[in-house]
């Protein structure tokens, strides 16, 4: 992959993530603000203001009208990226909150934070519909599987555990790792699950029998995001070693590792159309990779 | 307040009342007019002297072992992320995110026992050598008003003392310095304490005050209006200092960073006005280094900064280690072309450079990846001022813990520092508000570091 932007804020970028038209990125930052990007040109085309701390996810909703941002001020606000407008703040969360997912159909929100708990909420009626509690520390990752019906959660407490979204109910804990889990995700198919974690692996299970099939070296550092790409067959991984990597899903291989970020990765994330990587990270800038 | 004869309600061009112009020195100062000042700088008795100092502190407590006194051989959890690279000078290594410090370190020194702090988060013991609790009636001046006090102004138009400190969330790190028992006439002249963050002079925007043109028509139209109306004879000599401040552009020269080349700004890093880190602290903006220079090249004798935010605690805020490599290059950057500059102008012997927060950082590492306060030991980096460099003070035991040979107290840097100035810490004193002389610091207990002569 070629680089095609460098991005900046005047902080720290905690997260980028693409609108499903892959026309626009958001970005979210430690300065405390969302800044929406016009991916034609690279121009800066908006900045959210609103979030008393840093602002920890962003993710868009399925047809691209809403987006969703999570915040160390312990909300969850809503925005409407066309013009910018705050819609909604939702709070509930009682210490900061680290990470935040949506369901596939946009219709559940996840969050995690420090006080532990995974919040659920209903992103029409914009409330909290349910709590999964059982981590013993923060939660600094949470992803949904494609169908919905399941959350992954990885936490400081050095467990990855899989819940049931209809019972509420814990199914199982992924075993394997060593330390916290920084970042989890499905694969497009759902049939696996992959984290990356404080001993510098990526580990990828079987999601329906918590297996774990492949362990991924290579990082120095802690792995602090995963991503993987729409079609499935590469996962993508960042560290605390200003590296991202890119690796056969298949069989863990290696396929190419990108350089350039001066500071611990914090995001990856890929365009819909599987064409763009955009890539943040603490030395304050996010990176547009294209194929 | 100064008053001026001649119409009250006229402006100047750009829309400023000239009344408002001239309360610019008055608000920045403290609240005491100019002639207040310049008064009570005659009264002290002052000398002339072209030594300054420039303080640049390091909101929240820089961690030590990641910086200049690093310990490879700990245990991981104490160690960190960071190695240490090989400087200019044998034997001494620092922090592999300091490099070019690492090539001028022959032109440094570095203090790795600093002990006496009193664990408070705060600027007030960098600012003053003194802590908090049981200061006298008044309080300690902090040392640029010290120096006011005692050595007044070096050259007309330019105050003794200039904060660059920005207002921030965190108050006890934008303290520009108390005046203390020094008075009001000796408190800084802080034009960032507003927290525009804009180099602003009480809200007379820098572009305002260094558009020549509107400036000197301006001016040239209230000297006329004062003129004619015979008040100037009228004014005592103390008022004129302080009209000749008002209306000398050396201050806002100094302030104005476009006169410089962009090639040396680059040098300097420029900076992001924008608060650094968790949003509660200044930015870092290394403009404010380059400020710095313009202004005792001007004729500050001290001029002190924060910089950045170093208090890291670990996430989400970003891990020590995540914030440290975002900080330390800016850092780094910015102090070597500082001194570099003052080098290349012939003015390192005179100036005296000094980088330190109010504490060091736990060796042990947290679980959240941050370090925590650790009052027992901190470091410091000294150049310039004519100090013997190329050396590192003190050291620490094994693990970064604790002063392990020669403790150097807050004071003793002090004592260095009013020494560069020329004054005298066995001798010199200022009169507290009962009167009684009280020394710059308790020089019974500390002197001046002999290793730095």
């Amino acid at each position: 992959m070629k680089l095609l932007f460098t991005l900046r804020h005047p902080n720290a970028v905690y997260y980028a993530a693409f609108s499903p038209d892959a026309k626009t990125l958001a970005s979210a930052s430690l300065d405390n603000t969302i800044k929406l990007w016009n991916l034609a040109t690279g121009e800066e085309r908006a900045t959210l203001r609103g979030h008393g701390d840093g602002v920890c996810t962003v993710v868009f909703s399925p047809d691209g009208k809403l987006l969703f941002s999570a915040s160390l001020d312990k909300s969850l606000k809503i925005w409407n990226p066309a013009d910018g407008a705050l819609l909604t703040t939702m709070t509930g969360h009682q210490q900061y909150v680290e990470c935040m997912a949506m369901s596939a159909d946009g219709k559940t929100l996840a969050s995690g934070g420090y006080d532990n708990v995974v919040r659920l909420w209903d992103t029409a009626a914009r409330t909290a519909t349910q709590s999964l509690a059982g981590h013993s520390d923060a939660i600094y990752t949470v992803a949904f599987s494609p169908d919905g019906k399941r959350l992954a959660s990885g936490s400081n407490d050095g467990t990855l555990r899989l819940w049931d979204l209809l019972t509420g109910k814990q199914q199982t804990t992924l075993k394997g790792h060593l330390g916290a889990v920084q970042g989890v995700a499905f694969s497009p198919d759902g049939k696996q699950v992959a984290a990356g974690c404080s001993d510098k692996t990526v580990r990828l299970w079987d999601a329906a029998t918590g297996e774990l099939q492949i362990t991924i070296t290579g990082h120095d550092k802690y792995v602090k995001c995963i991503a993987f790409a729409p079609d499935g067959n590469t996962l993508a991984s960042g560290s605390l070693d200003e590296t991202v990597r890119l690796w056969d899903v298949k069989n863990g291989a290696p396929r190419e590792i990108l350089n350039g970020h001066e500071n611990a990765i914090y995001s990856i994330d890929f365009s819909k159309d599987d064409r763009r990587l955009a890539t943040a990270s603490f030395d304050r800038t996010i990176r547009v990779w294209e194929q | 307040m100064l008053t001026i004869g001649g119409k009250s309600d006229s402006t100047f061009c750009d829309g400023i009342s000239r009344r408002s112009f001239l309360r610019v020195g008055g608000l920045a100062m403290g609240g005491l007019t100019l002639s207040q000042l310049l008064q009570a700088e005659a009264q002290a008795g002052t000398g002339r002297s072209n030594k300054s100092i420039i303080m640049i502190f390091l909101s929240g407590g820089p961690p030590h072992q990641d910086m200049f006194d690093l310990k490879p051989e700990a245990p991981v959890e104490i160690r960190g992320e960071f190695s240490p690279i090989p400087t200019n000078v044998p034997g001494i290594d620092i922090c592999e995110h300091l490099p070019g410090m690492a090539q001028m370190m022959d032109r440094m020194a570095i203090i790795r026992s600093i002990v006496g702090s009193e664990g408070r988060h705060a600027a007030f013991q960098c600012l003053t050598g003194w802590p908090v609790r049981n200061q006298p009636v008044g309080g300690w001046p902090s040392f640029g008003s010290a120096v006011s006090k005692l050595q007044g102004q070096a050259r007309a138009g330019m105050p003794p003392f200039v904060s660059l400190t920005p207002k921030m969330r965190t108050s006890t790190w934008s303290d520009t310095g108390q005046a203390g028992f020094a008075g009001q006439a000796h408190a800084p002249f802080a034009p960032n304490a507003d927290g525009t963050g804009n180099l602003e002079l009480n809200g007379v925007s820098l572009e305002h005050l260094s558009d020549r043109r509107s400036l000197l028509t301006g001016l040239d139209r209230l000297r006329r209006d004062v003129d004619a109306s015979g008040a100037i004879e009228g004014l005592d000599a103390y008022q004129q200092q302080a009209f000749g401040i008002l209306t000398s552009s050396r201050l806002a020269d100094a302030l104005d960073l476009e006169q410089e080349s962009p090639a040396l700004r680059d040098r300097y890093g420029r900076g992001e006005n924008v608060p650094a880190g968790y949003g509660d602290a200044g930015p870092l903006m290394n403009d404010y280094f380059l400020a710095a220079r313009r202004l005792v090249e001007a004729g500050a004798r001290v001029v002190s900064l924060a910089y950045g935010r170093w208090d890291w605690h670990g996430r989400p805020h970003g891990t020590n280690f995540e914030n440290a490599r975002d900080h330390l290059p800016r850092l780094d950057q910015g102090v070597t072309a500082l001194i570099d500059d003052l080098t290349e102008r012939g003015m390192i012997d005179d100036v005296s450079v000094i980088v330190w927060g109010e504490f060091g950082r736990t060796p042990r590492i947290n679980k959240k990846g941050g370090r925590d306060h650790w009052p027992r030991v901190s470091c410091g980096l000294l150049a310039g001022g004519g100090i013997q460099a190329g050396q590192v003070i003190g050291s620490t035991n094994r693990l970064g813990e604790h002063a392990k040979d020669r403790p150097v107290h807050f004071q003793e840097v002090f004592g260095s520092l009013y020494r560069n100035l020329g004054i005298d810490t066995n001798h010199a004193t200022i009169n507290d508000l009962h009167g009684r002389p009280r020394y710059l610091i308790d020089h019974n207990a500390y002197q001046p570091l002999p290793e730095l002569v």
